[in-house]
């Protein structure tokens, strides 16, 4: 019955389509006023997936509306498919065929063909698309082609396109593709880029924002409406971006099963007849309690009712040998719904759907598109000493995270990955911790604690690199700078501005930009903006030395050391001479301990790269410690930041004798 | 019967042989100790750097990893000299076993060190041969079963994952193989049997016709093992080893572990010995003095 009338819903809305944008923003899946985006584009697809040869088959009818005051003489399509078409791409050149510890496998390209482009009046376009190469004018790049339109698009206008493709998916390599009978199908249709208006993200004139698809980058594409078909074999489960509103059993075997959303701006889908699904609700009022919408309100200084959250049907596509992990995952996807949605505003969508890719396929893993993300995990994680690492629910609770950034607030994911990846980062920690304890906030593995701030902090230490934060995401030195600068280090800016400015004023930041930002495409210049209203003062210095530069914070206790005064009491003059090793510089606390009293405090602006304190007391200086409570995650060295006067064995003495007594016991065994 | 007797025998030799325990543990702790000069070495940046003091309580992955970083290349060299120490314990192994087994197996009014020399060089290149050879296929056995085990389980329902039977399965091969080597050797001193290779076989098969008494003395000691080793895993989990005194309690609470494991060890082998001679007597081979008079 739900169905039936569904599918009614759906064609009445394809008819509508079909007219024109008027029905944009409309009905079904959507959120409520106030709560939408500003619709620019509408999909209208019907794909079929062809399981033996791993073939995609559609039509898309695309709606075009130029939100800008430009008049537009073409159009801009990705064809991301296209990067796995041979040796060629820009993509297999950057990435060599590696990438995220996944290689491609020989001889299982992947690439689309338009083999139509119309406009709605029949005219056909498909002679006059052009592939253009506009990062690096590799001319074997087909990633990206461009349309000119016989007529162009006036300011406000709109163009319906009937667009017929065919597609080649890849083996699973980079986010989308194949595994034997499981199917992520990503990127996957002919996609319309940005039209970017003079003054949006800092441009200085309209145009189109379209990127090749480059190793180290994801996308960047416009809200509207999508609705789609997927036409499958009966066995396949399927799932998808948005809400199934029809399902169709048709004569030749196969199924179609129809998905639509507004306020969205991908689709992604999957298809595998071993899937096992898992329903679940997250319940805005049995999965949040009284004391956690009121701690949030007064948190943010709202009223509860802004806090409050809706109620999300969770779908859970599991593999049958990860189901022992159903709990845990389905635990922590709850858990990312709630807090994100608490903190940065609720989840407006009534479906979200997880994947658990196949074995093999884990190169399709840890990846995000609109209300449907994908885990990873495998069967280690079923059992002991595994079962305690949290790196699957981590992988799920960061991509639901990607729903805020990334799907909500759409930065551009080419030019500024740290802005839905380092953001994330930042805000997956912090769930991290609260969900599982600040000390284990990735689990434990064998007894020992382990901390995704830890790890950040170690990485990054270890990565010498001249990349910034902010740059385009194919120009990154390699995998590990991308890595470092769009995720690591932004987190660690990030958690040291919130332990600098304090745990409300950061909330209020992060809650302000989600809010602002909502449904646009913010630009890293319109968070430090946000940052500053809020916090009630210029925060740009601190961006522009952490994000746009490659700066390092490093500070120093170089040497400490006492003499007795030659004052008729005795006293010692105690020196503490402190250095600022890295290019960034922020003021931090000095904690000077003498024997047998409290410890003191002193402020360091940082400005200079050394100083020397000195104190007459009547002890001598113990020890001395800049940044005594850790504010400053971003510097690369704890250890250093902290001397004393003399030495002390004991730690040296306790883990040596623990070595010598592994080793021995090591020895035992092989000397059985 | 036997079972009972070859325990009590290696219980026994707690008392009547503690200088081979002791001369097992001393091996250990000599072997160890170059490696622990290292580890030594490695750790003594802390003793300025307040911020490791977290690590009296417990382990932090944190400030492990900034000490890591800051000294990468001698913890590769604590590995590497790590790695010499175990390819060292083959012929080490040999050694200590020659010795070992000579003197629980004969009661031998000569001197005690003079004899674990003697025994010691007597055995070695076979004690060294049926280890490689009980090791090498050992672990080819071990292989072989996970493999098919993965191939059995890929055709069990899915669901169900027998993760505890396969590494029990794989236990009890590794627990055969130790017992097999240490039978092997046994036979290779009680009947002077100069063919690893065979010897080995007729440990295999002697632990396979007496499973209860063979397979009944590891378990016992084993029990032992794990008792001793829980103990001291509860001692050391109250004990907070973070004031020089309390550290240095903890170091003869580890050492008495060791001490007492190379004790367990010694009556398992003694135990060993016992079965050995009275399920399968053979002519006992003593090893001659240089001037051709045997023991009395």
């Amino acid at each position: 019955m739900l169905a039936s009338a569904s599918f009614i819903a759906m064609r009445l809305r394809l008819t509508l389509c079909a007219a024109g944008l008027a029905v944009l923003g409309g009905a079904i899946g959507a959120a409520p006023a106030g709560d939408q985006a500003t619709a620019i584009v509408d999909y209208h697809i019907a794909v079929s997936l062809k399981t033996d040869t791993k073939q995609l088959g559609g039509h898309e009818r695309l709606v075009w509306r130029n939100g800008s005051t430009d008049t537009v003489p073409d159009l801009w399509f990705h064809l991301y498919l296209n990067a796995f078409k041979d040796k060629t791409s820009t993509f297999y050149r950057e990435s060599g065929g590696h990438l995220r510890g996944d290689a491609m496998a020989p001889d299982k390209w992947g690439s689309i063909t338009v083999t139509s482009l119309r406009l709605a009046d029949g005219a056909d376009l498909t002679p006059a698309m052009r592939f253009e190469h506009p990062d690096d004018q590799n001319a074997d790049d087909q990633t990206v082609v461009r349309v000119p339109l016989p007529h162009a698009v006036p300011p406000g206008g709109t163009v319906t396109l009937d667009i017929d493709f065919t597609a080649q998916l890849p083996q699973v390599f980079a986010r989308s593709g194949y595994f034997g009978d499981y199917f992520l199908v990503g990127q996957w249709f002919p996609k319309i880029a940005v039209y970017e208006p003079a003054g949006m993200r800092g441009r200085k004139t309209g145009g189109w924002n379209c990127h090749q698809y480059h190793a180290f980058s994801e996308f960047y594409a416009d809200f509207g409406h999508f609705l789609v078909d997927i036409t499958v074999p009966r066995a396949f489960v399927v799932g998808a971006t948005g809400r199934r509103v029809a399902t169709r059993q048709n004569a030749d075997g196969t199924t179609t099963y129809t998905y639509e959303q507004d306020d969205v701006h991908d689709f992604g889908w999957t298809a595998d007849p071993k899937f096992v699904e898992v329903h679940d609700t997250f319940s805005a009022t049995r999965d949040v309690t009284p004391a956690e919408y009121a701690d949030t309100a007064q948190l943010l200084g709202r009223s509860i009712d802004d806090v409050r959250l809706s109620d999300v049907a969770i779908t859970m596509l599991m593999q049958p040998d990860h189901l022992p992990q159903t709990a845990r995952l389905m635990r922590a996807a709850k858990a990312a719904l709630k807090d994100f949605g608490l903190w940065y505003g609720r989840y407006p969508y009534a479906t979200l759907t997880v994947v658990d890719p196949a074995p093999g396929a884990s190169g399709s893993g840890g990846m995000e598109y609109p209300t449907f993300v994908t885990g990873d995990t495998s069967t280690q994680f079923n059992h002991l000493p595994f079962d305690t690492v949290r790196l699957p629910d981590m992988t799920v609770i960061h991509e639901i995270c990607h729903q805020w950034w990334y799907g909500m607030v759409a930065s551009n994911e080419f030019e500024e990955a740290w802005l839905d990846e380092g953001v994330n980062s930042y805000s997956t920690q912090h769930v991290l911790a609260r969900e599982y304890g600040r000390d284990t906030s990735m689990g434990t593995f064998l007894g020992v604690g382990l901390t995704d701030l830890d790890l950040a902090r170690f990485e990054n230490a270890a990565t010498k690199s001249a990349d910034h934060i902010r740059q385009p995401a194919w120009t990154y030195a390699n995998e590990d700078s991308y890595d470092v600068n769009s995720y690591l280090k932004p987190e660690l800016v990030l958690e040291t501005l919130d332990r600098t400015l304090g745990a409300p004023t950061m909330a209020r930041v992060m809650r302000a930009y989600a809010e602002r930002w909502r449904f646009r495409h913010p630009s890293s210049d319109d968070f430090y903006a946000v940052a500053s209203d809020v916090a009630g003062r210029d925060l740009s210095g601190y961006f522009k030395q952490t994000v746009e530069s490659p700066g390092r914070l490093d500070y120093e206790v170089a040497s400490i050391s006492a003499t007795r005064g030659a004052a008729a009491d005795g006293a010692y003059v105690s020196t503490v001479v402190v250095t600022r090793h890295g290019d960034v510089v922020m003021p931090v606390d000095l904690e000077i301990t003498f024997a047998h009293r409290s410890p003191e405090r002193v402020s360091w602006s940082g400005q200079e790269p050394s100083k020397t304190f000195s104190f007459q007391r009547p002890e001598p200086v113990d020890s001395a410690r800049l940044d005594p409570d850790h504010h400053l995650v971003l510097d690369v060295n704890f250890l250093n930041n902290a001397r004393r006067a003399r030495p002390d064995r004991r730690v040296t003495a306790k883990w040596t004798s623990t070595w010598f007594f592994w080793i021995q016991n090591l020895l035992a065994y092989a000397i059985s | 019967m036997i079972l009972l007797g070859a325990v009590r025998r290696g219980l026994g030799s707690l008392g009547t042989h503690r200088r081979c325990a002791v001369l097992l543990w001393l091996c250990q702790a000599v072997l160890a100790a170059p490696v622990a000069a290292l580890a030594w070495s490695w750790w003594s940046r802390t003793a300025m750097l307040p911020e490791t003091d977290t690590l009296l309580d417990s382990f932090h992955l944190g400030v492990f990893l900034e000490l890591l970083d800051a000294g990468r290349w001698q913890i590769v060299a604590i590995g590497l000299a790590s790695l010499g120490l175990l390819l060292a314990t083959v012929p080490l192994s040999a050694l200590l076993h020659g010795a070992i087994l000579d003197a629980l197996a004969h009661d031998d009014p000569r001197p005690w060190l003079e004899r674990c020399r003697r025994s010691a060089a007597t055995y070695f290149l076979r004690f060294v041969a049926v280890a490689i050879i009980g090791g090498f296929v050992t672990l080819i056995v071990i292989g072989l079963m996970v493999l098919a085990s993965m191939l059995v389980v890929r055709r069990l329902p899915v669901a169900w994952h027998p993760r505890w039977i396969q590494l029990g399965l794989v236990g009890i091969a590794w627990g055969y193989g130790l017992l097999a080597l240490d039978y092997a050797r046994i036979q290779i001193m009680l009947s002077g049997s100069r063919d690893a290779l065979r010897a080995w076989c007729a440990a295999m098969g002697f632990v396979a016709r007496h499973p209860i008494a063979t397979g009944g003395v590891g378990v016992v000691f084993g029990a032992l093992f794990v008792a001793a080793l829980s103990l001291y895993l509860a001692i050391s989990t109250v004990l907070p080893a973070n004031t020089t005194v309390l550290i240095a309690v903890a170091f003869v609470i580890q050492q008495g572990f060791m001490l007492l494991r190379a004790g367990v060890r010694v009556g398992l082998l003694a135990g060993e010995v016992h079965v050995s001679q009275i399920m399968e007597p053979a002519g006992i081979a003593p090893i001659p003095w240089p001037d051709g008079q045997m023991a009395k």
